[in-house]
């Protein structure tokens, strides 16, 4: 038994290494420009820097950002790829230096053509304006936005008038071109090539302060991440676990009557009512509680949609419960009723299939009471399968409906999620969702456990195995 | 026993029922009549409440009224006025020495201006402001593109509220990038050690290098983190500044509380000079961000004051009796426009007369009653049609089918394969006239905007192909050019400064523009004189007009509503209204 929770627990320490490492590089690929998003200006929303003027710009963010590192510890590309490649920040020169060196598999030389055309491009910046240099910066906008060839020879194609301030230059790009034209990565350059980049990396850094405790402050407000975690699990879980219980509550009894009482049409029609229920999105039932049970027109209205902060204020449930539960119930009410039908005809089946085993009968042709009969022959048995459902649910009484928090207001854990996703905050996402890695192993983990504690079966037949 | 468990349920249903005050509606009602706080509505969490720092927009709601600037913007009239200055800078050009060809400017604090503690507002303050921006391990690149001009930084040695800033040239807008940017800070609260002392704001300026200023100051990261940390951003103390309003408290998700600051150096300057209004005791903005949520709350007087409502509901509400007998209706002109961007660089774009038969196809009126309801105005150039700079001889483009056919023919666009749109020889090769447009896919706006393009040109036999991509990855594609035609909003600041977007070296998309038209920028940028400057801009707005590289379309209507108790005023700058100016009417 212990031998088998240690064995648990240690893939559950790889699998959360895993996910990290999945996480980490799907936010590398989905993430918008950190430097614009972080660099607004006034009025207009960010600032302008002509491409070949930008990769300066943002190296030196990067160094701002500590994003000026390898990505992982080792890294596997083609041979024709530098260790340095990761040095190279622009998002725009990354992906035009990646697909020139793929189709030229020399990386020197593609170097050595960015830097003639940040080279032209700072020449050009430097003359007077007037039409020569005008038409050289749009060229050269063009040019450095294209990893198509033809494309940047025609741009370079122009009168003699043109060209004569800027020949030398020119002809330096030309000769790059031509020798980029006619290189072809040869074949050993597209075997891959392992590179070892040490332990000072973009991911090695961000997992080891997570290990010690230290899940970082948010990019998008300066608070640490545990500070707003605090505050927003209280709320999601006294929704869900309210709703929770309360879907237990209703479920038990109703579903346990249902499978008791004799079959006839009320009962069907029970079943497709809770059908029903359990059809209905609790989106759009929620928007319609919310007009129809908040405002003066529709009816009643007792309930109120920002009551939260008035709740916040005063400490919470303890100081005022009344007002607590009035607020609540609203959500709690869309959270419930789906949980609570979708329980009670699995509670119905499962008792109902239980009521036919053969050993129900054998208790009946005894003598025993029906409530002997029901409570303590049928229900322990019904009742083994929910175990795994509740383990199940341990996670989702965390990481909130993010559709109900948002229609209702709750400050929980479901908003905080979605917020800090559409605002680029990846240290608060990385925590929550490595939050929500370790609660659901830990609740199969736990599931587990309770069916070999509480089914002597499960035991039996594992001693019936190692025998 | 079963039965027993149902009725552990009904304690609590009656409970819930009971429990109701019947006579709450009454009670919110009388609350509001009397009281000086205005409830306002924010459609998302401000990210932090520093100027220099935050990225949302929302933010900047909530913390104008905690800070003053040099100069600020009378909310009505849309002039700048002194603010912290005793009056409007001296300017003068300088003929010679070292900073031959440059602008100086004079400055004064107030003698009055003092911080929340007493200590006085002076120059040292608004040196280290501009450190903090120039520090290059805080993200504040934004705010350097014009300061990067300062050539030199005096503060007087008899006076320490009197300074002197020389710019290495001249610029129209510079007395509004020198004072209304960025607010004065406070330096003892920020650098209560005086570090920042040691640092030479020039050496920052000539150097962006993150490396090379460490080597100069290696104390500035760690500066630059204690900065970007919480207290800056959400702490009272470390957020409030010299305006009328301090920081009281931030429950996340929920609310923001300010309180105006008791006996206030600037309320007496509030009958001669607007900028120093601030009416309501309180400020309270509420954080709503489903818009269902936010109407209901509006209809239950929980808000007093939300803009931004979808035209449909703005309708509802002023058809709705109980609303209409608590709220005021405002729909302002706002300072923002809707155009459509042409990749002139494009073979098919870079002919005028298509881009002019395309502004011909458009039915602007059809968009603004489709998306818009009626809520918006045609505009035929960059600026707003209110103001006096706008060029009114200018006349919004006619819909006209016929006109564009016309002159698409004119350009050598016939239909010769019969099937319904145009095509042309275009370098030996039979082009069909069909554009993509890029259209942002979670937009629902942007999306009917699209059909509706689409519709219309088809019918000047212009093939329209919608791309709809969502918005990351139309940031992108803009920012490469790689786009035939976009639709997209810009906000127009009250002083139009076109060598940001139609200059040909700027961010500038559509590829206008020639060394005429950037020699006329230049002038223009250059030029004190307004009246003269005007000229210039009517003639670039008018070769703008002519060469169309963006479809003007029109400039919406804000949808406000504010609580009666209120005597409020709407403005074009955005939001629509500035609460601090909110009166409580007393009857």
């Amino acid at each position: 038994m212990l031998t088998y929770l240690l064995k648990r627990i240690s893939t559950l320490f790889l699998s959360l290494w895993i996910i990290s490492v999945c996480l980490f590089f799907l936010q590398k690929n989905a993430s918008v420009d950190l430097v614009m998003l972080q660099n607004k200006a006034r009025s207009n929303g960010s600032f302008y820097v002509h491409p070949l003027a930008a990769e300066k710009v943002y190296r030196a963010e990067a160094v701002r950002l500590n994003s000026d590192k390898p990505l992982f510890y080792f890294s596997m590309q083609p041979a024709m790829f530098p260790d340095t490649f990761y040095k190279v920040q622009y998002p725009e020169a990354i992906k035009v230096q990646k697909r020139l060196l793929l189709a030229t598999g020399d990386w020197a030389l593609v170097q050595n053509y960015f830097q003639a055309l940040t080279a032209f491009y700072e020449k050009v910046a430097q003359t007077e304006n007037g039409q020569v240099s005008i038409f050289w910066k749009q060229q050269l906008l063009e040019m450095a936005n294209t990893s198509d060839l033809s494309v940047v020879k025609t741009a370079c194609k122009a009168s003699d008038e043109m060209r004569e301030p800027f020949i030398e230059e020119l002809r330096k790009l030309e000769g790059l071109l031509n020798r980029l034209s006619y290189q072809t990565p040869s074949f050993f350059s597209w075997l891959p090539s392992p590179g070892w980049n040490g332990f000072d990396n973009q991911f090695h850094n961000w997992f080891s302060k997570i290990i010690y405790g230290d899940i970082g402050t948010s990019s998008r407000d300066g608070r640490p991440v545990m500070d707003k975690l605090k505050e927003a699990i209280p709320w999601t879980l006294w929704v869900n676990g309210l709703a929770i219980i309360l879907a237990y509550m209703f479920a038990m009894p109703v579903g346990i009557l249902m499978a008791i009482l004799p079959k006839s049409r009320w009962l069907r029609w029970t079943n497709n009512i809770l059908l029903a229920l359990y059809a209905l999105p609790a989106f759009w039932v929620g928007s319609l509680l919310l007009f129809q049970a908040t405002l003066p027109e529709y009816g009643f209205s007792f309930f109120s949609i920002s009551g939260w902060s008035n709740l916040q204020q005063k400490g919470g449930f303890l100081s005022q419960p009344i007002p607590f539960l009035l607020q609540l119930s609203l959500p709690v009410f869309c959270m419930a009723y789906g949980l609570a039908a979708y329980l009670t005809s699995y509670m119905q089946s499962t008792f109902s299939k239980v009521l036919k085993e053969p050993y129900m009968l054998f208790a009946k042709t005894k003598g025993i009471s029906k409530a002997r009969l029901y409570f303590i022959h049928a229900l322990p048995n019904a009742l083994l399968p929910q175990i795994v459902f509740v383990a199940g649910i341990i996670p989702a009484l965390i990481t909130g409906s993010v559709v109900i928090e948002v229609i209702f207001n709750v400050p929980g854990m479901g908003r905080l999620f979605i917020d800090s996703i559409l605002s680029q905050d990846w240290t608060t996402v990385y925590s929550f969702v490595l939050l929500v890695s370790v609660l659901t192993a830990a609740g199969l983990i736990l599931s587990d456990i309770l069916l070999v504690v509480t089914d002597p079966r499960i035991r039996l037949t594992r001693e019936n195995k190692n025998e | 026993m079963i039965e027993m468990k149902f009725f552990l349920l009904a304690p609590l249903a009656i409970l819930i029922l009971f429990s109701s005050s019947c006579g709450r509606e009454e009670q919110s009602s009388m609350h509001k009549r009397s009281s000086n706080e205005v409830s306002i509505r924010l459609e998302a969490e401000p990210d932090r409440l520093n100027p220099l720092l935050s990225t949302i927009s929302y933010s900047r709601q909530v913390f104008d009224p905690l800070h003053l600037y040099l100069m600020n913007y009378d909310p009505t009239t849309l002039v700048l006025v002194p603010q912290l200055l005793k009056e409007t800078p001296k300017i003068e050009l300088i003929k010679n020495g070292v900073y031959e060809g440059g602008t100086k400017y004079s400055f004064e604090i107030r003698e009055e201006a003092v911080w929340d503690d007493g200590k006085p507002i002076t120059a040292a303050d608004y040196e280290a402001t501009l450190k903090l921006i120039f520090n290059p391990f805080l993200p504040t690149l934004g705010y350097r593109t014009f300061l990067e001009n300062i050539q030199s930084f005096d503060i007087d040695k008899m006076n320490p509220k009197k300074f002197t800033i020389i710019l290495n040239d001249t610029y129209f807008a510079g007395l509004e990038s020198l004072t209304n940017v960025v607010p004065v800070l406070p330096k003892h609260i920020f650098d209560a050690d005086n570090s920042l002392d040691t640092v030479s704001l020039l050496k920052l300026i000539s150097d962006p290098s993150p490396e090379n200023q460490l080597k100069n100051y290696p104390f500035i990261k760690d500066f630059a983190d204690y900065y970007l940390g919480e207290f800056f951003s959400r702490n009272p103390e470390g957020v409030n500044g010299a305006g009328p309003y301090k920081l009281v408290s931030w429950q996340s998700g929920q609310e923001i509380l300010l309180e105006k600051k008791q006996a206030w150096w600037g309320d007496k300057l509030a009958t001669d000079n607007a900028a120093f209004q601030a009416f309501p005791d309180r400020l309270l903005f509420k954080i709503i961000p489903d818009p269902v949520s936010a109407l209901a709350a509006l209809k239950n007087e929980e808000i007093d004051v939300m803009q931004n409502i979808a035209p449909e509901d703005f309708l509802a509400l002023t058809a709705d009796s109980t609303t209409k007998a608590h709220f005021s209706f405002y729909t302002p002109s706002s300072l923002s426009s809707y155009y459509i961007s042409l990749n002139t660089r494009l073979p098919i774009l870079s002919d005028k007369k298509v881009r002019r038969a395309f502004a011909h196809a458009i039915d602007v009126d059809e968009l603004i009653q489709n998306v818009f309801i009626g809520f918006g105005t045609r505009c035929a150039t960059p600026l707003h049609p209110s103001s006096a700079e706008y060029n009114a001889d200018l006349k919004p483009i006619t819909f006209s089918i016929e006109q564009a056919k016309k002159l698409l023919a004119e350009a050598g666009w016939s239909d010769t394969d019969k099937d319904g749109i145009l095509d042309k020889k275009i370098g030996g090769k039979k082009t069909a006239l069909s554009v993509k447009y890029l259209a942002n896919a979670s937009k629902a706006s942007s999306m009917t905007l699209a059909e509706l393009i689409k519709s219309n040109a088809r019918k000047a036999g212009i093939d329209v192909v919608i791309d709809a991509k969502d918005a990351n990855t139309l940031l992108d594609k803009l920012r490469s050019r790689d786009f035939e035609m976009i639709s997209a909003g810009r906000s127009i600041t009250p002083q139009w400064s076109p060598s940001q977007n139609w200059r040909t070296d700027a961010d500038n998309r559509s590829g206008f523009g020639n060394e005429k038209t950037d020699e006329w920028i230049d002038a223009l940028e250059r030029e004190p004189n307004q009246s003269k400057r005007w000229v210039i801009s009517k003639k670039l707005q008018a070769e703008i007009y002519e060469e169309q590289p963006e479809i003007m379309l029109f400039c919406p209507q804000e949808r406000l509503v504010i609580h009666k108790r209120f005597e409020a005023v709407s403005t074009a700058v955005w939001p629509g209204f500035y609460p601090v100016a909110f009166k409580l009417i007393k009857d």
